[in-house]
């Protein structure tokens, strides 16, 4: 029996302690750069992953609505909800945000 | 004993008794005031912090969107801002807990500050500005404007 994989990223050691706005092209560390380097390639090898927000300055709807909004749009809402853990020991309030932009742009895709 | 006396001891125990027990209440009525007043002044608190946090941001948003600057200063200023979202968030949290609100009291009028300012342009590039919907500010002090006022409903 194959056993499911789960991948664990400390966003603000491994990507930045600064996430920057929407695009690559509006900066270091952006929202879409995030998507497409980080949570794209680890969503579809593994199983299940698990983000941890924890320790970064703090981020912008901007940065969260192009990388998780978009992950719903692509995936739907309940496919991501099964796959992806959030963590944010130092703000845990922005979870429920991002759950809402990830229900949110899933509706619109 | 003294004929027409009374039998020594039942009246003194019964006042004893009442000392004892009227003492206690005064104890514990006042142990209550005293929790209902501080927690009354953590209410207050937390309150006035979450209110002068949403003028800072508000403040410090106007600026952003206002002041043209170089790109590395505009990302500093955008990070110091999700900084200072990031310290609401848990001021609110306190509050939250210790006016035994539900969780998700404040989550919309939250959520609609913080998409107000940090949606985009935000920590975009300078080069972008041009595109700034010109009623941003206005979304910006009316979501402040809102959520200012959810924190005056707060019961002390």
């Amino acid at each position: 029996m194959k056993q499911a994989t789960i991948k664990h990223y400390r966003l603000a050691e491994e990507f930045s302690s600064f996430p920057g706005g929407r695009l690559r092209k509006h900066g270091p560390y952006s929202g879409e750069e995030f998507r497409e380097d980080v949570l794209l390639p680890l969503y579809e090898s593994s199983d299940k992953i698990v983000i941890d927000l924890t320790g970064t300055v703090g981020y912008g709807a901007s940065f969260l609505d192009e990388a998780f909004g978009e992950l719903g749009k692509l995936f739907g809402f309940s496919e991501v909800h099964k796959k992806l853990e959030l963590r944010a020991d130092d703000d845990p309030d922005i979870i429920p945000m991002i759950w809402a932009k990830i229900k949110i742009a899933s509706e619109e895709g | 004993m003294v004929e027409g006396s009374q039998p020594c001891g039942g009246d003194g125990l019964l006042e004893l008794v009442f000392v004892l027990v009227s003492g206690l209440a005064g104890v514990l009525i006042g142990r209550f005031w005293q929790r209902k007043d501080q927690s009354s002044a953590q209410i207050m608190d937390g309150v006035q912090n979450a209110c002068a946090a949403i003028d800072d941001i508000t403040l410090d948003a106007i600026s952003y969107f206002t002041v043209v600057e170089q790109n590395d200063i505009k990302r500093s200023k955008s990070a110091l801002i999700n900084y200072k979202f990031k310290k609401l968030r848990n001021e609110l949290r306190i509050l939250v807990a210790s006016a035994k609100l539900d969780e998700q009291h404040f989550f919309h009028i939250n959520t609609r500050f913080f998409d107000s300012v940090t949606k985009s342009p935000f920590g975009d590039a300078l080069a972008d500005y041009g595109d700034l919907d010109g009623n941003r500010i206005d979304l910006i002090q009316s979501a402040a404007s809102d959520f200012l006022e959810a924190l005056r409903q707060v019961k002390r």
